[in-house]
């Protein structure tokens, strides 16, 4: 079985087998459309990728190699959050941060399933809760001027509490 | 795999994922938990607004209807669900207090509003009415049934009508008897309506005692197959409309088409939807009739001795499968426009139509053996001198011919001989080399279209 090898943004090289890193699409464009010959036995630089998080997603490229290609969703209606499989579901069992940097890895790498399912994940942290409970949560700092907040809210206000 | 070396790492935290990301995980919410995302921050607020305005389909498409400062005036609610009136909340509040964001950013700006949904409430239509001050155009089709939750008394009725935007284009496909009061609530500036109706609203409708002084276009649908009985009350309510110019009509009920004609009326076009048999009513009646139309496979026929239409000079029955072209030619002898693109005509037939209409500008026929498409095109741009648009429809030839495409292309050189010809379009299902037209750089004024493809110039 072919292998190539990923250098992460702190140093770390990493032997992977070529199908599994083929997961990622940025690493799969890098290979068939720029040529870039993986027995040299050069790796490939992953310079946004931090040596933790590229262990985490290998994991995760490892139990999923062989799903089949999903799909073609629309883009606009509001999908189902609830049909995150089981495994999933514990790989992204992490805190925050982490899960924050797997979802910007994945980004990079392009790999649109683990994005999917990671943004799936903080929909879920996000549905019905409040937004002072959504700041506190994720910690993200209110930086409306006085009295703009309450502005929007008003504006919003029907929709939020009587909505279906 | 090597050990990793022990660094600080920076971690990320919510904020540093870029805006598609951000679009990824909304795209998982509903409306409601955006809109209370969207006072968390100012960034959130921001993508929010956008990606809502992505979600209700303010589309590029409609580019044409945007305002000068690129907002958009075109407002698609199938996708866009306004809410719905609940018990908590009082009529007046739901009506003029309680407003969505939709409502609140952009009530001034939109002027067409477009309803395409399942289910949706009387109240709701109300709604719109009133608070998009500037509502031009509205369809509304909710094919289900439409749900009235407020009772509005007879007073108020007014106060609301008063405060409803000055619609001139509606268009009401909907199964409620409280719909038609809107149609009554808006009579006063309404330049086009098209709305169905069932057997027993007709008459409500027919009897409506509002005028229509502005009306100049109405189609009206009847939901209904048996016998209509309508006992003039059609007619009389034609006549009571000054500008009607053009009247479409969709029933099943041939007596009714009766008082249509008998109407007096100043009508110019008359168009009729929904026969599958139809005997040509007595449009002579119509004096100020000049088209006439039939949508549907129809099979048109005509009385033997039947007075012909002399003041009709279009005659559109394009998805016609049975006429017979003698029985056409008697009851409309003065023909400018002819389509019928459906009916397979033979050689014999279509020589019979160009040298009986001579003056004909707009034409659209069958031609059903591609062999004979040369010299039928040769006949009709050597009779017709006038003709501005041809459209044919033409079937395979019989026999595989790889030389076909060859040969019509030769054909285009006769046809841009034709100097009044400025449009002329083929359906066929043989393919071009390349898909492509190409041809001869003369009478530059005409345009070829095979299959909705515009041909190249040399």
């Amino acid at each position: 079985m072919s292998t190539i090898k990923l250098e992460t943004s702190d140093g770390v090289k990493f032997t992977v087998k070529t199908q599994v890193a083929k997961c990622s699409g940025t690493i799969r464009t890098m290979l068939e459309d720029i040529g870039i010959n993986p027995q040299d036995g050069e790796a490939i630089p992953l310079s946004n990728v931090h040596s933790t998080i590229l262990q985490k997603i290998l994991v995760w490229a490892e139990h999923h190699v062989d799903d089949p290609e999903p799909p073609r969703e629309d883009a606009d209606a509001a999908k189902r959050t609830d049909d995150i499989c089981s495994w999933d579901e514990d790989f992204l069992k992490v805190d925050q941060r982490t899960l924050f940097d797997v979802m910007l890895a994945a980004n990079y790498l392009d790999m649109k399933q683990l994005i999917a399912v990671c943004c799936k994940t903080v929909a879920n942290m996000i549905k019905g809760k409040t937004a002072d409970q959504i700041r506190r949560t994720f910690n993200i700092e209110n930086d409306f001027p006085p009295g703009e907040e309450d502005k929007i809210r008003l504006r919003n206000q029907f929709c939020e509490e009587r909505s279906r | 795999m090597e050990e990793s070396k022990e660094i600080i790492i920076y971690l990320a935290v919510f904020d540093d994922l870029p805006n598609e990301l951000l679009w990824q995980i909304f795209a998982q919410l509903k409306h409601r938990d955006l809109l209370r995302m969207s006072v968390v921050c100012r960034r959130w607020n921001q993508v929010i607004f956008h990606f809502l305005n992505h979600r209700f389909r303010f589309r590029p498409q409609q580019a044409e209807r945007l305002c000068p400062d690129r907002s958009f005036k075109y407002l698609d609610l199938s996708a866009c669900p306004l809410p719905v009136p609940s018990l908590d909340v009082k009529r007046f509040d739901y009506f003029f207090t309680t407003l969505s964001s939709v409502e609140f950013l952009s009530a001034e700006r939109i002027t067409s509003i477009l309803m395409r949904r399942k289910d949706s409430h009387v109240d709701l239509l109300m709604r719109v009415l009133v608070n998009f001050k500037n509502l031009d155009t509205l369809v509304w089709d909710v094919p289900g049934k439409m749900l009235s939750y407020y009772k509005i008394p007879k007073t108020d009725q007014k106060f609301m009508a008063s405060c409803m935007a000055r619609v001139r284009h509606f268009a009401l496909y909907a199964k409620s008897v409280k719909m038609l009061a809107f149609v009554e609530y808006l009579s006063e500036h309404l330049v086009t309506l098209n709305v169905t109706v069932s057997h027993e609203s007709l008459f409500n409708f027919c009897d409506c005692y509002k005028n229509f002084p502005k009306l100049v276009a109405l189609q009206l649908m009847v939901n209904y197959t048996g016998e209509l009985n309508l006992e003039s009350a059609l007619m009389q309510f034609l006549q009571k409309l000054p500008k009607l110019r053009k009247f479409s009509f969709g029933t099943n009920d041939e007596d009714s088409l009766q008082e249509v004609t008998e109407a007096e009326t100043n009508i110019d076009t008359f168009e009729i939807i929904g026969f599958k048999d139809l005997a040509c009513p007595s449009l002579y009646l119509i004096k100020s009739l000049r088209s006439f139309r039939a949508e549907h496979s129809v099979i048109l026929s005509f009385y033997e001795n039947a007075t012909p239409n002399v003041q009709i000079t279009s005659l559109d029955i394009d998805q016609a499968l049975v006429v017979s072209v003698e029985a056409l030619i008697r009851n409309f002898p003065n023909l400018t426009s002819l389509r019928m693109s459906s009916r397979v005509n033979s050689s014999f037939e279509i020589f019979r139509l160009l040298t009986t209409y001579p003056d004909l500008e707009v034409l659209a026929i069958k031609i059903s053996d591609g062999n004979d498409l040369p010299i039928i095109l040769m006949l009709i741009v050597g009779i017709l001198r006038q003709l501005r648009e041809l459209r044919i429809n033409l079937a395979l030839p019989a026999e595989e011919d790889a030389e076909f495409p060859k040969r019509i292309e030769m054909v285009f050189d006769a046809v841009l001989d034709a100097p009044s010809l400025q449009k002329f379009y083929i359906k066929s299902d043989v393919q071009l080399y390349g898909n492509e037209l190409i041809l001869p750089s003369k009478n530059l004024n005409c345009q070829i279209y095979w299959n909705g493809v515009l041909g190249k110039r040399l």
